[in-house]
């Protein structure tokens, strides 16, 4: 590779991934995420509400976790308004008889203002009706329990399951990351290739070097540019998630992320997957004119379908739709990734898998590069598709 | 491969786009180390002829024939350095960066690249705006950064289009310099641009296109002296001139053209054979001459003839 194209390359690089821009967007992430990490647990601290029942002889259960404390008050109703009114108690719980054969309750709330906790105490609402119902009947409670239970189904596998909901959640989140670089690097490619045109840099270049080794250079720098964007953010994701462990919540790490044998594999397709797209995107930005007006700038989100196919082989990492998705070029770079993890890989058709994508690369780098040549020289009009597949099919 | 003692050679280099006739069989040389300048209202091909003789465009007819023997477009990129009429450079991008960024698409190493990006930064007095953005440049500077990018690698053939444009008068008179110190330093350029004023002190050659084809070639002295060429005679009276005499002469076969440039002021062209002092003494005879002057026909003149399509198809000297 001559050293034009690394010149590009590096260009390319530096021209959309600028570390300080990087640093500052991750560090503005973790400080959002620490200050509402911080507002959340604060306003769950200072929450607490005291709540005043009147006419209930039972005991109003609520989740354990809720904020509201119950007192049962002989009070009378206007004394605790009165403390109601001096922000004293946050609100009165009424309930009476209604007298029916069935024993209804009418409860009424009485608050300053309409409640954050209302869920909390319809909860224990709840419960207290459905204890006083079986209080009447002779049903016990471990007998409704069985009642409204649903049938109990085991499912028996013959190949022991390895898949947690761990492993799935890795699988699309890997998934989300391929979406991610192919967005970024959609991106870059748009408004690289486009100024480019719009402020007539690309005459001079073209004649410093051939438009094959400008794309080669644009197709590496732009691609690394893309990646290098989309792990700042997995860093920044990974610190925000230190936040919130730090703030007391607790997660467990997937089996998944300790498959460090899958790892340069899923690098390959990945890398593959984004060159390869790519390469489409330089194409068809070059031959678009005005990004604003040009119809063709929708073509540039086509690819996101089969990328997003790629995501079926979630519940079904093994149908048949899924292991042809994940052999093409286009859609490998998705689709293998989530079946490896979640499903059984024959190892020829990693084989083929490569060798499809490395193929593809080849033939789309070729057609994207001749495309390139003819589309960036052409200024204040677009060619129609039949140019376009003219110009694809001949070396120039 | 036979080689040519020119630079390179085109040979009735013919292009078309759709049903337009962009260029029509044009031959040319352009010796080495020469200044050459391509000379046309716009729109007459030039830039076309110019993307063809570097490869960016290939001819329809013809063929361009290299010093070594290579033919179309075939010559390394690395030889030429060229700066488009239609120009721009990434205007968030400081000047030492771009320059460095084209020298080492032109394959020098880091440390040439910078080197040659810091002789050129100061020889084009650009040392103050060297970490600015080019979009904080003025007009002049930018172009100035423009040309840099397609002479620092010192190519053998510079290919100029337009190359004043944007530039005031002393930044005009800096590129005339710089073009005559390319050409010292043993480069060729072939210049395309409309200062002809700068182009009567810069050139070696002169080759004129409209409409596509060749009009005139030649040195700027063999053009200017050509059939198309000669004197200008200016006569003023002292009093304003009857206009119905000069209209009457308007025609003469003995005169290339007369026009009132003032009411009292003539200018009568002459080609270089006819002979003006007889018709001085016959326009001595219209009215009290206060002041009579006589210059040789300007490149301008000849060229806003050129360009109105007065005269086509002259050819002054042929090329070889």
């Amino acid at each position: 590779m001559n050293q034009s194209v690394w010149a590009v390359a590096k260009w390319e690089f530096f021209r959309f991934f600028k570390w300080r821009d990087q640093l500052i967007g991750v560090l503005s992430l973790l400080v959002t995420s620490a200050i509402g990490f911080g507002v959340v647990k604060f306003a769950r601290s200072s929450n607490d509400v005291d709540l005043a029942v009147v006419g209930l002889s039972e005991t109003l259960k609520l989740p354990d976790d809720s904020p509201i404390t119950v007192t049962t008050s002989l009070e009378s109703p206007e004394q605790l308004r009165a403390q109601l009114d001096e922000k004293r108690l946050d609100g009165i719980l009424l309930i009476t008889e209604s007298g029916g054969k069935d024993s209804e309750l009418d409860v009424e709330l009485i608050v300053r203002q309409q409640p954050g906790w209302v869920d909390e105490l319809q909860q224990g609402l709840n419960d207290l009706k459905s204890r006083r119902a079986m209080a009447r009947s002779s049903i016990l409670p471990e007998q409704l329990q069985a009642i409204l239970s649903p049938q109990a189904l085991k499912i028996t596998t013959t190949v022991p399951s390895k898949v947690s909901w761990g492993d799935r959640v890795v699988a699309i989140g890997m998934g989300s990351l391929m979406m991610l670089v192919c967005f970024v690097g959609l991106s870059f490619f748009m408004v690289g290739i486009t100024s480019e045109k719009q402020q007539r840099i690309t005459e001079q270049i073209v004649s410093v070097i051939s438009p094959q080794a400008w794309i080669d250079g644009k197709l590496i720098g732009l691609t690394g540019a893309a990646f290098a964007s989309v792990a700042t953010l997995l860093v920044g994701g990974l610190l925000i998630g230190a936040v919130v462990w730090l703030a007391g919540y607790e997660f467990s790490i997937p089996d998944s992320l300790s498959r460090w044998d899958l790892l340069p594999l899923f690098a390959i397709l990945f890398l593959g997957g984004a060159v390869f797209w790519n390469c489409f995107f330089a194409a068809v930005s070059s031959i678009i004119n005005d990004p604003n007006t040009s119809a063709k700038s929708g073509l540039l989100f086509l690819p996101m379908l089969p990328i997003a196919a790629g995501f079926m082989a979630i519940p079904q990492p093994d149908g048949n739709a899924i292991r042809v998705l994940s052999l093409l070029p286009g859609t490998s770079s998705t689709a293998m990734p989530i079946r490896l993890l979640l499903g059984e890989v024959a190892w020829w058709e990693i084989a083929i898998c490569l060798l499809l994508l490395i193929c593809g690369i080849w033939l789309l780098r070729v057609a994207a590069g001749r495309i390139f040549a003819a589309g960036i020289m052409l200024y204040g009009k677009e060619p129609t598709w039949l140019e376009v597949l003219r110009w694809a099919m001949k070396p120039r | 491969m036979v080689e040519s003692p020119s630079l390179v050679a085109a040979y009735g280099i013919g292009k078309s786009f759709g049903s337009v006739r962009a260029v029509d069989n044009i031959s040319f040389e352009v010796q080495p180390q020469q200044i050459f300048s391509l000379l046309g209202p716009n729109g007459a091909g030039k830039s076309t002829l110019v993307r063809m003789l570097i490869g960016m465009l290939p001819p329809d007819e013809g063929r361009f024939v290299w010093q070594d023997g290579k033919q179309n477009g075939a010559l390394n990129r690395a030889k030429i350095g060229y700066l488009p009429e239609d120009r721009g450079l990434y205007k968030d991008q400081p000047v030492s960066a771009t320059l460095e960024y084209f020298a080492a698409l032109h394959g020098l190493n880091r440390s040439e690249s910078r080197r040659v990006s810091q002789r050129w930064i100061e020889r084009l007095e650009l040392t103050p705006y060297v970490n600015s953005k080019l979009e904080t440049l003025s007009k002049g500077n930018q172009q100035k950064v423009q040309i840099a990018t397609a002479v620092l690698h010192r190519p053998e053939l510079v290919v100029l289009d337009e190359p004043f444009s944007g530039l005031d008068p002393l930044n005009q008179e800096l590129m005339v310099n710089l073009i005559r110190e390319i050409r010292v330093e043993g480069a060729t350029v072939l210049l395309s641009a409309h200062q002809l004023h700068l182009i009567e002190r810069l050139a070696d050659h002169v080759m004129m296109v409209a409409k596509g084809r060749k009009v005139l070639s030649g040195t700027v002295a063999e053009i200017c002296q050509g059939p198309l060429g000669g004197k200008t005679l200016r006569i003023e009276y002292e009093h304003p001139i009857d206009q119905a005499l000069v209209q009457r002469i308007q025609g003469e076969n003995e005169i290339q053209g007369i026009r009132l440039e003032q009411p009292n002021l003539i200018a009568v062209s002459f080609g270089a054979h006819q002979n003006q002092l007889a018709w001085l003494n016959k326009l001595h005879e219209w009215g009290s001459v206060r002041t009579f002057q006589s210059t040789t026909t300007s490149l301008h003149e000849i060229y806003l003839r050129v360009a109105a399509g007065d005269e086509p198809g002259q050819s002054v000297s042929e090329t070889k």
